[in-house]
C-alpha cells in the first residue's frame, strides 16, 4: 500500500464562522462565538480512489469541500495538492491552479447561469484557463458533450430547456473541460429522480476510469456511497469520527455513530421492519460543542470517561481510523 | 377512488396530471403511492381533499370516503371532512405551519370540541406533544415554528393533525427533507401512531426504502397512470411491470455486485402524452404494440395488478429483495 500516490492531503484543517455580535455583546465585551463547521480535520486522499464523505446535514461536509478548494478561506491548517501547498497560494495563482480541482454542485438548477447557452457555459471556463487554442474550443466542447451524453445539436439551448439530469450532465462537462485531476462532487445526485440518479452515478464512475480522475463524493445517501466509493470518511459535528475501507466499514462499523447511521437507513426488505427508532434526539448545535467526546449525549455506550476526555482519531486496524474510546470493532494494533 | 382525473389548464394546453386513477384503501392500512417527480402522486393526494389550486381542477371520477363521494359535496360540507376525518401532513413543515402563531395555538385551533376551556385545551396539546415525542412540551407549546428543527417541526405538524383525531392520514413525502436518523424516527412515529389511533394512511413517496418500512400495499405511478398495484411483499419480491423492475434495479446495492441497470432516458412531457404506453420510450421490453395501444391494468393474481402487454415475459425478473 506504500506505493499509492497521495493526491490531496489535508492537515489540521479548521474553518470557524464567527457569529454576529449584538450590541449587548459588544458593550459587555463578550468574546466572539464561533460556529465550528470544520474542526481540526486531517485527511489523505489517494490518486484514483473514490472517497465518500458522509454525515448528517450540518456536520460540515460541504464546508470541508469548499474550504479544500478555498471557496472558504481556512481558519487554520494546511492543504497539500500533490506536492504543492494550496493554502499559501495567492489569489492569482490559486485561480490558475483551480483548473486541477473542480467541483460539481448539488443543485444543477442554480449552478448554471440561466442566461448562458450550454455551449457558452462549457467554453467559458476553458477560455479563461486557456485549455486549448481558440479555434479548437468548439471541437473540445463537442467532445465534452459526447462524453456526458448530451446531443451536440442541443448546445445552443439554455439551461431551462433541460431536465435535472441533463443539467447535471452539463455541470459535469463544464468541470471536465479543464482536464481536472480531482473532482469534488457535493451531493451530485441528491436533487435528481431515482431513475436518473443511477445514470449520473454510472456516468461519473465511467468518466473516472476513462480520465483517471480522483473523486471526493459527498453524500448523505449511504447506499450511493457504498456503491461507488473505495473509502469512506464519516463526519460528525465538524470532526472526522471514522475512516475506513468502504466494504469493511459497512460490514463492521467501529464508531457507534457510524453504526447508527447505517442502521437508520431504511432496509429494502419489508420483512425486516423494526418498531423502534435506532436513535432518539437530534444533532446538537455546532456553536457550543462540548470539549469532551462530541457524540456522548447521543451515544448508547458513553460512560464517565467519554464525558471527560475527547477521543483522538487513532489507527485501530489496517486503514481504519476511529475517534472513540470504546470502538465497536476491537483494535488489532 | 374511481377513475379520478385531474387536469391543469394552462394557457395553450391541458396538462393531464392524474389520468383515470382507481384504487381502494382499506381500514387500518398504509397504502403507498410511489413514483418520480411529476408522476401525479401528490396531485392524486390533493385531489382527495379537493385542495387542487387553480389552474388545476378535478375533471372527473369519484373519491368515495365511507360511502360518500367527496367530489359532490359543497365546500361547507367538505370542510367537515378536512382535518377532522382526513388529516394531511406535508413534506416541508415550515410552509405548512403558520409562522406567526405558536405551536400551542395551532394545535388548540384544531380541537373539534369547542366546549373545552383554554386550560383544558392546553393540557390536551401538551399531551399530544408528548405522544409525538417532543421534549420539554410545556415550554415548546409557546414557541414558534422557526424555533423548531426540521424533525421537531414535522412532529409538531403531526401533533396538530392528530388534534382533530382523523380516521385517515394523508402523508406527502413526510421524511424527504430530513436526515436519515430523523427520517428513521419519523417513520417509526407514524407507524406507531397509526396503530395507536387505528388510522389508515396514504403515503406518497419516491423512496422505496420508506415504502419497505411503512406500507402494506403499494401503487406505482408513472406519468399520471397507475402501472402496478400489489401488496408490498409481492412488489418487492416479484414485480411484474418494467418500470417497477427498472426502479428496483436503480437502487445501489452492495459494492460492485455488478453494474447497475438504471432506466435510460427521462420522464415524458405530460402535455404531449403519446397514445400508447407512457413508459414505452424508456422500456427495455417494448414492442410495436406498446406504441399504439395503452395496456389495461390486468390482475395477475389476487390483489396484484400490472399495466403491461408482456406480463408473461417478466415472469423471471427479480424484485428488490432478491437482488
Amino acid at each position: 500500500m506504500q506505493n499509492k500516490e497521495i493526491i490531496l492531503k489535508v492537515e489540521n484543517l479548521t474553518k470557524y464562522f464567527p457569529l454576529k455580535k449584538t450590541i449587548f455583546d459588544v458593550l459587555t465585551k463578550k468574546p466572539t462565538r464561533y460556529v465550528k463547521a470544520v474542526d481540526n480535520v486531517s485527511l489523505e486522499i489517494f490518486k484514483g480512489e473514490n472517497t465518500g464523505l458522509v454525515g448528517e446535514s450540518g456536520c460540515g461536509k460541504s464546508t470541508l469541500a469548499k474550504t479544500i478548494i478555498r471557496l472558504h478561506e481556512p481558519t487554520g491548517g494546511k492543504i497539500y495538492f500533490g506536492e504543492e501547498n494550496f493554502t499559501s497560494l495567492d489569489q492569482k495563482n490559486l485561480r490558475k491552479r483551480r483548473s486541477d480541482i473542480q467541483m460539481i454542485f448539488q443543485d444543477p438548477y442554480s449552478s448554471l447561469n440561466p442566461k448562458m447557452s450550454v455551449k457558452e457555459a462549457i467554453e467559458e471556463a476553458a477560455k479563461y484557463h486557456k485549455v486549448c487554442k481558440k479555434d479548437e474550443i468548439e471541437l473540445k466542447v463537442n467532445e465534452m458533450l459526447d462524453m456526458v451524453g448530451i446531443p451536440r445539436y442541443l448546445s445552443s439551448r439554455f439551461p431551462r430547456e433541460f431536465s435535472g439530469g441533463q443539467r447535471q450532465r452539463i455541470g459535469i462537462a463544464r468541470a471536465l473541460i479543464l482536464n481536472p485531476k480531482f473532482i469534488l462532487a457535493d451531493e451530485p445526485v441528491a436533487s435528481l429522480d431515482v431513475s436518473v440518479q443511477m445514470q449520473i452515478i454510472n456516468l461519473l464512475d465511467d468518466l473516472k476510469n476513462k480520465l483517471n480522475l480522483t473523486i471526493l463524493f459527498i453524500s448523505h445517501d449511504l447506499r450511493v456511497v457504498e456503491y461507488i466509493t473505495n473509502k469512506v470518511v464519516v463526519m460528525y459535528l465538524g470532526k472526522i469520527v471514522e475512516i475506513g475501507n468502504t466494504k469493511e466499514l459497512f460490514e463492521s462499523p467501529a464508531h457507534p455513530y457510524t453504526n447508527i447511521l447505517l442502521n437508520a437507513t431504511p432496509v429494502l426488505d419489508p420483512r425486516k421492519r423494526a418498531t423502534n427508532a435506532v436513535i432518539e434526539g437530534e444533532t446538537p448545535s455546532p456553536i457550543d460543542i462540548p470539549a469532551e467526546c462530541r457524540f456522548n449525549p447521543r451515544c448508547p455506550f458513553a460512560d464517565d470517561f467519554c464525558r471527560k476526555v475527547e477521543p483522538e482519531l487513532k489507527l485501530i486496524s489496517k486503514e481504519r481510523y476511529v475517534a472513540c474510546h470504546k470502538p465497536l470493532l476491537k483494535s488489532e494494533i | 377512488m374511481d377513475n379520478l382525473e385531474t387536469n391543469f389548464y394552462c394557457k395553450n394546453e391541458t396538462v393531464k396530471v392524474v389520468r383515470k386513477v382507481s384504487f381502494d384503501v382499506h381500514e387500518k392500512e398504509t397504502f403507498g403511492l410511489i413514483g418520480e417527480s411529476g408522476c401525479g402522486k401528490s396531485a392524486t393526494l390533493l385531489s382527495i381533499l379537493r385542495l387542487i389550486k387553480d389552474p388545476g381542477r378535478v375533471a372527473g371520477g369519484s373519491v368515495v370516503y365511507k360511502g360518500i363521494n367527496l367530489l359532490e359535496l359543497s365546500e361547507k360540507e367538505m370542510n367537515k371532512y378536512r382535518g377532522s376525518e382526513i388529516g394531511m401532513i406535508f413534506q416541508e413543515p415550515m410552509t405548512a405551519l403558520n409562522p406567526v402563531l405558536t405551536i400551542g395555538e395551532q394545535i388548540c385551533d384544531a380541537f373539534k370540541d369547542e366546549k373545552l376551556t383554554k386550560s383544558e385545551k392546553e393540557e390536551k396539546a401538551i399531551n399530544l406533544l408528548k405522544i409525538v415525542g417532543i421534549p420539554s412540551e410545556k415550554q415548546r407549546l409557546s414557541e414558534y415554528p422557526h424555533q423548531f428543527s426540521g424533525g421537531m417541526r414535522q412532529r409538531a405538524m403531526i401533533a396538530s393533525v392528530l388534534a382533530s383525531e382523523p380516521k385517515m392520514l394523508l402523508a406527502d413525502e413526510p421524511t424527504t427533507a430530513l436526515d436519515v436518523t430523523i427520517q428513521d424516527q419519523i417513520i417509526k412515529l407514524i407507524n406507531n401512531l397509526k396503530k395507536k389511533f387505528n388510522m389508515s394512511v396514504i403515503l406518497v413517496t419516491h423512496d422505496l426504502g420508506v415504502v419497505a418500512e411503512m406500507c402494506d400495499r403499494v401503487a406505482v405511478m408513472y406519468a399520471g397512470k397507475i402501472m402496478e398495484i400489489a401488496d408490498v411483499l409481492t412488489l418487492f419480491g416479484e414485480p411484474r411491470h418494467p418500470y417497477t423492475i427498472g426502479l428496483s434495479q436503480s437502487i445501489p446495492r452492495k459494492i460492485r455486485s455488478g453494474k447497475l441497470h438504471p432506466i435510460e432516458g427521462s420522464l415524458p412531457d405530460l402535455a404531449n402524452m403519446p397514445e400508447g404506453c407512457p413508459f414505452e420510450p424508456r422500456c427495455r421490453y417494448k414492442e410495436k404494440i406498446c406504441k399504439e395501444e395503452l395496456p389495461e391494468l390486468i390482475e395477475i393474481k389476487k390483489g396484484h395488478f400490472s399495466r403491461c402487454h408482456f406480463i408473461e415475459k417478466l415472469k423471471n425478473e427479480k424484485g428488490i429483495i432478491e437482488l
